[in-house]
């Protein structure tokens, strides 16, 4: 009996993927477009499918051809600044519908498809992301499992009138701050090792109505505030509106950082077409190891001066 | 009109356009332009005008759509893999993500690895363009691979995990996932 149940349990918990054919390759172009629009206004993107060897198999026949299908997602951006396709994301997602929801297309051959775009009178000014999406239909879909592939042309519609650029830094800080100290300072980072590479935690989001280029550097200064070097920082593709990029950047220390004290580590992004600049600062303590060291003998030296003298004194 | 590190695919100052099509063929061409949305350097792309299309191509390949993992047991880790091939010419390179997920899962993985003896499902992922290299929870957006250069056949071997726990409720589960394949933004 407990042989029985034993095989009954193993055979019950599965995961399982199921469809009867292999997926099989199909290719998409143009894989980006841009179009400046006005409100109230229509036009027709088109998007060229490939059925291409190893071919999607047909539905019903190689006749008929395969099937895809197409839609349309909303796109954000995550924050490493990759696509994220959603529906529910921007309002623009029903701006854009497909001239045909499925389109067949034998093996080897390439089709064009239409995506309408009609644009409402009242659409807000600025940048709207979507993604045209089209999906080989595999036989066995439906209720069952499966996994499938989509393939993603992007579309950026701008609309005319007033826009913002618009970039705020939300954080920077050191990384590797020390818990201890932190709560003491707390208006200041602190960095307790002897690194010459500093990692910080930065934090921007585009608050502005369209997608923004970064280039940003990071500055260090001493204790009055003269600069000591200033390090260019890599802050990926351009960050899209409404969208926030995490990064870490790191820079090495040099030029004049040698001496313990209290640095500043200025961050500045020049972003958009207007070229503005935002900036924020961190504060850093900064014990190099031979100061702990001197720091260590001094307070030992001290230690026994007292004790003689306290001795000397009795 | 390109250089080596960028291609202007469409640039025209003219005040007429429309879209034609005949047969397999069709024109794109535009109207009223003046220098609309240009911007150059040797790291920033350029996309000018007032309709701006990359035609370059994206071509993506699974290797199968059947993935079984079988029946689990305490003693090991049940795996079974699917090979996606992506190629990619624009000068941004590609991101291969996860677009979709229904149906019914064991627990997803937590803690990096998915270990036998307890209840965990995820994925990972191998391949020169593999964005991570842990056990990661299959989840909409999960980023399994990407490009920032052109690529051609890229293949990006993910591994599907699942284990269970002597507590785990005995029964079937089954998901539909859908790989998303775009070039960067």
């Amino acid at each position: 009996m407990n042989t029985l149940k034993y095989f009954l349990y193993t055979l019950a918990i599965l995961i399982f993927l199921i469809a009867a054919k292999p997926a099989r390759a199909f290719e998409i172009s143009p894989v980006k477009s841009l179009f400046t629009v006005d409100p109230a206004t229509s036009l027709t993107v088109v998007v060229k499918i490939k059925n291409t060897p190893p071919f999607i198999p047909p539905l019903k026949g190689e006749g008929q051809g395969a099937g895809f299908k197409l839609s349309v997602f909303g796109m954000s951006q995550d924050e490493k600044g990759g696509p994220v396709f959603s529906r529910g994301i921007d309002a623009a997602e029903s701006w854009v519908y497909p001239e045909n929801n499925l389109v067949n297309i034998k093996s080897g051959e390439i089709k064009s498809v239409n995506f309408i775009i009609k644009i409402p009178a009242d659409a807000l000014a600025g940048s709207h992301y979507l993604g045209l999406a089209v999906e080989p239909v595999l036989s066995g879909q439906g209720n069952q499992s499966s996994l499938s592939a989509r393939l993603v042309s992007l579309l950026t519609l701008q609309v005319k009138g007033m826009v913002e650029e618009s970039v705020a830094i939300e954080k920077w800080e050191l990384n590797n701050e020390s818990p201890s100290l932190a709560a003491v300072r707390s208006d200041m980072n602190y960095l307790a090792k002897d690194n010459s590479k500093l990692k910080f935690d930065l934090s921007l989001k585009n608050s502005g109505t369209m997608e923004v280029l970064l280039r940003g550097a990071i500055a260090v200064r001493n204790w009055k505030g003269e600069e000591l070097f200033s390090e260019p920082i890599i802050l990926g593709n351009k960050l899209l509106a409404g969208s926030r990029r995490v990064l870490q950047p790191e820079i090495v220390l040099k030029n004049g950082v040698n001496l313990p004290g209290l640095y500043q580590a200025q961050v500045k992004i020049n972003y958009g077409r207007t070229n503005q600049v935002v900036s924020a600062i961190a504060y850093i303590w900064y014990f190099p190891q031979w100061s702990k060291v001197a720091s260590a003998l001094l307070s030992i030296i001290l230690l026994a001066v007292v004790i003689l003298v306290v001795k000397h004194r009795k | 009109m390109s250089s080596t590190n960028y291609t202007i695919f469409a640039d025209s100052v003219d005040s007429g356009g429309i879209l034609s099509t005949g047969g397999v063929y069709s024109l794109e061409d535009t109207a009223g332009e003046s220098p609309v949305g240009s911007s150059t350097s040797s790291s920033y792309e350029v996309i000018g005008g007032y309709q701006a299309m990359d035609w370059s191509v994206l071509t993506m390949d699974i290797d199968t759509n059947s993935i079984d993992l079988g029946a689990l047991s305490l003693s090991a880790v049940a795996t079974s893999p699917a090979v996606v091939s992506v190629t990619a010419d624009a000068t941004t390179g590609y991101v291969l993500s996860v677009g979709s997920v229904s149906g019914s899962s064991l627990l997803p993985v937590a803690d990096g690895s998915v270990t036998a003896g307890q209840e965990e499902y995820g994925v990972a992922v191998s391949g020169g363009d593999a964005s991570f290299s842990d056990d990661r929870a299959i989840a909409v957006g999960l980023n399994l691979a990407s490009s920032s250069t052109p690529v051609i056949g890229s293949r990006t071997t993910l591994t599907f995990k699942a284990a269970r726990a002597n507590a785990s409720t005995p029964g079937a589960r089954s998901q539909s996932i859908t790989i998303t394949a775009s070039t960067n933004i």
